[in-house]
This record gives C-alpha cells, sequence and structure tokens, in this order.
C-alpha cells in the first residue's frame, strides 16, 4: 500500500500517506473496523519520521476516516458510500491534475491530451 | 563495571596469563631441583641458586610488560575512542583497568607461591638449612607490582606523554655525560639507580638476594 | 529543557590548511538533525569535539544540558554514539561485546537487544574481527539504541552500506525514536539518506555553518523557476534569495531562488517577463544550489 513513496515530491509525505490510505478506503481495501500499523510501525518500515506518520494519521481522523482510540491503536471509521464516491472522484482528478500539469511542461496542447487519452482508453495499440 | 573489565581483559591476556603462571610454578621447581647433588657439594648448590634467583625479577618484568601491553592492545588499536564514549571520568577507566590487571597477576602469583612451596618441602635438606618459600614469594609479588605499574602507565601514556618522557631521559643521559666528563668519577646513573633500588625508593623490592634456599 | 545540542562560537583549528571557525548549531529536543554537508568540511571533527573527543580552542558545547568537557560522564551516560569508524573490541564476541557495552548503561534493554540480534541476524558468538562492514553496523546500531539514550550521535552510520542493511539499521533507528521520543543528531554527506526522516538539517561546508533551518522551511522555501524574457531582470532588489541564475533554449532563463513564498509571483509581473513554472527543488538540489552559492560568496 505504500509501496513507491516519494520523498523528493512536491506532495509532502505525510499527504502521500493519507492520500494511499484513503484510496485503500474508497476501494474497499481496508473496511471499516480494520486497524492501521501503529505509528512506531509505519516509522520503522518506510524509515520515516514518526511525526509524519502522526501528521498523516491526525488529518485522516480530522476527515473522518480513522479514529485513534487512546492505547488501542488507529481504526478505519465505517465510511458512507457517498463519501467513498466522493474519494474516489477525488482520487481521479488528482490524477488528471498531475497528467495536467505534466503536458504543460512538455508543451502539449489539451486537444493532443484529450485525443491520447481516448486512445487509450479505446485499447491503445501503435 | 569491574567485573565486566576483567572478563574482556581475561580475554585479551588469558594466554599470557596461563603461560607466565606456568613458568611461575616451575621456575623454582626447576632452579631447585637441577644443581642438587646431595648435602656435599652445598656451597657451590647454593651460589647456583643465587644465579638462579635473578630469573625471579626477570619473570616479573615479562609478566609486567606482557601484561601492561595486552591490557591496552585493543583500546590502541581502536584509538580509545571507545573508552572514550564510556559514562565514566577517564582517571576510573584506568583505574578500573588497572584493577582488572591486577586480577590478572595474582593467579600468577598464587601459582609461582605454588611452585616454591613444592619445590622446598619435596627437596630432603640436610639440618641447618632454611627455606623462604613465602618470603621469596612475597618478594616477587612486590616486585610485579612495582614493575606492573611502571608498564602499565608506560603502555596507558598518550603518545605525547611518552614522548615528554622520553626527552626527560635524553636531558638526563645528556647531563650525566656532561657531568662524566667534567667530572670524572661522579656516575649519576650509579647513584640514581642506587637510590631507587634502597629502600624506600620504589625499586627496593628488586634489589637484595632472592634466595629460596638459604644457610 | 528544549535543546539538546547546543554549540556556540566553536574553534577549533584542526591544520594549518584547515579550522573548524566560529560554529554555532542549535539541535532542538526530539529533533531528527541531519548535519550534512560534503567529505571533509570538518564534520566529523565537529562531532568529535560534541563528543570531547578533540579539545576546542574556544565557544561553549552543552550535549543535553551537561556542559563539556566538564560534565562529559554524565552526558555521554544519556547519549549513544556511532562514531566514524569501528571502535569495538574485535577481539570480542558478540555476546561478550554485548555483555560488557551494557555493564556501562544502567538503562540496558536486555529483551530488545536479544530481538535485535534476530532481526539483524547476527549470532552470539560471532568473534567482531569476522564481522562484514554491514553487520558492524548494525552490531553498533543495537549497542547505541539498546543503552536507551535520550540522544544519539551517529557519524555517518550508513555509509558504505548496502540498501538492505541500510533499510536494517534505519528502521531500527526510527523504531527506537518513535517510541522513545529520542533526539538524533546524524551526519551524512548523502541527501537522499535523509530527506526520508530528518526534519531539521544543518549544512557545513568547509568548516562553517552555511545554513540551519527545519526541514520544511528548506524544503518549501527553495525553488526552481523557470521565466521568460527576463534577461534584464536585476534581482538586486528581489524578496528572495538567487542561488543560481542559468539560460535554457531561446528566451527561457531558469533560476534557483531561496526564501521562496507563493506571493512573490507579483514580483515578475512587469514588462515581457513570463514566469513559466515554479518547481520544488529536491532536497539533494537544494543542497548542490546552496554550496555553489556558500562558495562563490567565500571566494
Amino acid at each position: 500500500m505504500f509501496g513507491n513513496l516519494d520523498p523528493k515530491s512536491a506532495v509532502p509525505l505525510y499527504e502521500q500517506i493519507a492520500v494511499r490510505l484513503k484510496a485503500a478506503v474508497a476501494t474497499g481495501e481496508l473496511r471499516a473496523g480494520d486497524s492501521l500499523p501503529s505509528v512506531r510501525q509505519l516509522a520503522g518500515k518506510l524509515r520515516i519520521n514518526p511525526a509524519t506518520v502522526v501528521q498523516a494519521y491526525r488529518g485522516l481522523e480530522e476527515q473522518g476516516f480513522v479514529e485513534l482510540r487512546q492505547g488501542a491503536g488507529t481504526f478505519v471509521r465505517s465510511v458512507g458510500s457517498e463519501t467513498r464516491s466522493r474519494e474516489r472522484v477525488a482520487q481521479a482528478r488528482r490524477l488528471a491534475r498531475q497528467m495536467l500539469a505534466d503536458a504543460a511542461r512538455f508543451g502539449l496542447s489539451r486537444q493532443e491530451l484529450r485525443e491520447a487519452i481516448r486512445h487509450e482508453l479505446d485499447g491503445g495499440g501503435a | 563495571m569491574l567485573k565486566a573489565v576483567i572478563r574482556i581483559q581475561w580475554k585479551a591476556c588469558w594466554h599470557i596469563v596461563v603461560a607466565l603462571a606456568l613458568a611461575g610454578m616451575a621456575l623454582p621447581i626447576v632452579s631447585v631441583r637441577l644443581g642438587w647433588r646431595g648435602a656435599a657439594n652445598l656451597a657451590f648448590y647454593l651460589s647456583q641458586l643465587q644465579l638462579w634467583g635473578l630469573f625471579y625479577p626477570g619473570l616479573a618484568l615479562i609478566v609486567a610488560i606482557a601484561l601492561a601491553t595486552a591490557t591496552w592492545a585493543s583500546d590502541r588499536r581502536g584509538h580509545h575512542i571507545y573508552a572514550l564514549l564510556l559514562p565514566l571520568p577517564r582517571w576510573r577507566y584506568v583505574l578500573l583497568r588497572y584493577l582488572a590487571g591486577l586480577a590478572l597477576i595474582v593467579p600468577i602469583i598464587l601459582s609461582l607461591w605454588l611452585g616454591t612451596v613444592i619445590a622446598t618441602t619435596t627437596l630432603n635438606l640436610p639440618p641447618g638449612i632454611r627455606v623462604f618459600p613465602h618470603a621469596i614469594t612475597l618478594k616477587f609479588a612486590l616486585t610485579l607490582l612495582v614493575l606492573f605499574g611502571f608498564a602499565f602507565a608506560a603502555a596507558s601514556a598518550s603518545s605525547r606523554m611518552l614522548g615528554y618522557a622520553l626527552r626527560g631521559f635524553g636531558l638526563f643521559l645528556a647531563i650525566h655525560i656532561g657531568v662524566l666528563l667534567l667530572r670524572p668519577g661522579t656516575n649519576l646513573i650509579a647513584s640514581l639507580v642506587g637510590i631507587l633500588i634502597t629502600w624506600p625508593g620504589p625499586l627496593a623490592p628488586l634489589g637484595g638476594r632472592w634466595m629460596l634456599i638459604d644457610v | 529543557m528544549s535543546t539538546a545540542i547546543e554549540v556556540k562560537g566553536l574553534h577549533y583549528r584542526a591544520s594549518p590548511e584547515f579550522a573548524i571557525e566560529d560554529l554555532t548549531l542549535t539541535v532542538p529536543a526530539g529533533a531528527l538533525y541531519g548535519f550534512l554537508g560534503p567529505n571533509g568540511c570538518g564534520k566529523t571533527t565537529t562531532i568529535r569535539l560534541l563528543l570531547g573527543l578533540l579539545r576546542r580552542d574556544a565557544g561553549r558545547v552543552r550535549l543535553l544540558g551537561h556542559a563539556v568537557p566538564e560534565e562529559l560522564p554524565a552526558a555521554l551516560a544519556r547519549t549513544g554514539v556511532i562514531p566514524d569508524r569501528p571502535h569495538l573490541h574485535r577481539y570480542l564476541t558478540i555476546a561478550e561485546s554485548l555483555a560488557f557495552h551494557r555493564a556501562f548503561y544502567p538503562e540496558w534493554d536486555a529483551g530488545w537487544a536479544s530481538e535485535l540480534l534476530g532481526e539483524f541476524r547476527l549470532l552470539p558468538h560471532q568473534r567482531l574481527a569476522r564481522l562484514s562492514k554491514g553487520e558492524q553496523a548494525k552490531l553498533m546500531m543495537l549497542l547505541a539504541l539498546c543503552q536507551r539514550p535520550e540522544l544519539l550521535v551517529l557519524d555517518e552510520p550508513m555509509d558504505g552500506l548496502d540498501p538492505v542493511v541500510r533499510r536494517d539499521v534505519l528502521s531500527a533507528l526510527l523504531d527506537y525514536v518513535s517510541s522513545r521520543g529520542a533526539t538524533v543528531f546524524v551526519s551524512s554527506h548523502l541527501v537522499h539518506e535523509l530527506e526520508r526522516f530528518c526534519d531539521w538539517i544543518g549544512v557545513m561546508d568547509r568548516g562553517r555553518l552555511v545554513v540551519e533551518l527545519p526541514m520544511g522551511d528548506f524544503r518549501s522555501g527553495n525553488k526552481r523557476i523557470r521565466l521568460a524574457g527576463a534577461a534584464a531582470l536585476e534581482p538586486l532588489e528581489a524578496p528572495f534569495t538567487l542561488l543560481a541564475r542559468e539560460r535554457d533554449a531561446g528566451a527561457v532563463e531558469t533560476w534557483v531562488v531561496r526564501g521562496w513564498r507563493p506571493e512573490m509571483t507579483g514580483w515578475f509581473e512587469r514588462d515581457g517577463v513570463a514566469l513559466r513554472e515554479v518547481v520544488d527543488l529536491d532536497l539533494e538540489d537544494g543542497f548542490v544550489e546552496l554550496l555553489r552559492a556558500f562558495r562563490a560568496r567565500e571566494s
């Protein structure tokens, strides 16, 4: 779930972690009641600052995705289908925004991009 | 802490300790046995024993140098960094190392003492001849203590301190030669050695005779 | 206490050619402080001065509130250290080495030590002289962590290690930090080693401190911006610091700037200048540009 975290990215690490967890909730990979790894486990495993994990978890708690239970750990809350689909939309938009930014860097026009997307959706091929 | 230091020091020095303890036990036995031809040649036998007596301070010197060097070898290889990072004042670490060194000397002394006892009790001596196993062991122990102190200080000294000591010694030699040239007959080294090895000089235990058996 | 390491006006002449000059460092308690600098810039010398292994010429050093070198033993009792080269007794086995070490640290965590031995795949009867570089590094980390220090001073702890060992060592360190909240002062000449977890960095070059600031500020303030038609622009009165300026193809230029804030885009709104792009500099690039600017200023 946490593969390919990119410390060089402009997106801060805590946000990268939060996005992945939200995606996992949205797709149903994580279900209500599932526990998240402890701060200690995750910081050790990802070799990142524990404060980064805490920040990610706290953000998720504020947005209602998880709850911190004193002494027990962090658990996924039951998330309504509406929130889930909203999160899926947000994910898709994030990807699109990223693509647009890259396209701008390469000087591609929107038309070119649109055609490329249509081409890929239609099954790709040369 | 002392136990921990003794343990690693034993690991570094045990072969030296065992070898020298065996030598310490063998020395009195061999020296006493070798020249024994019965009571007839007693005078010659005792003069031979007196020569053998030189081996006691010799053994003490070897023990002192070997143990002191082995004690500091590993610290020296690591530029003393490990020792300097331990949470205790430097003098305490040196003291621990010194005490551990003394602890390792004990088995050597004991085994020499055992050797002297065996040597003197298994010999059928004529009346009038006396044996000194405890006295010679005590003399050996005191000598060893003093020599180990010197060797330990030299081995633990930084190269800067050793440099100072060497320069001091060089200066002394130069003065000695100068005095010798100006006033022949005044021997500074001889008088210095005299002061050191006669009581209360620090090397006093070295002086005198080393006789396990005497009249 | 809020400062784990405090260095003020430190001077040390190592040789006629090299000296630490007027070095001031402040490592907040609880920080994961990355001490960066190219090889030979004085990081190891500084660390030795911190730990009382060298005697400074001037200045003052406090470790966890204890004056160095006067109260060194008290400071070292609460500090775990990995020096720049192996320093342990090579003739001992791992088990003997652990037994020796723990005698000096009453807080020693024996349970975790045996757990870590397993995780690091270290065998208790192995002699230290026979250990590979990676195994030695793991052992040094184990010893430093299991004494349960409040401060860890690590001099290039991952230098020359393969990725697997690096991961093991770092995981153990961060595991400890998250459960204990210790301060870490870790030096490296490799930026990417530190950018994952450090929240403060200090950069050193040629015996002097170049910059010291929270990682977040360093990252967000360093940008690469691309401009078109800016050839005549002089950044003298700019609200940011220009570190480097390069001409790309055509009329496009790339500037590397420090101290950038989003509202500064307005500064470029003038005749013919178009701000094409503002990109975050990653730590490595930021570090290189910073050193380049520092050296240009020095010489």
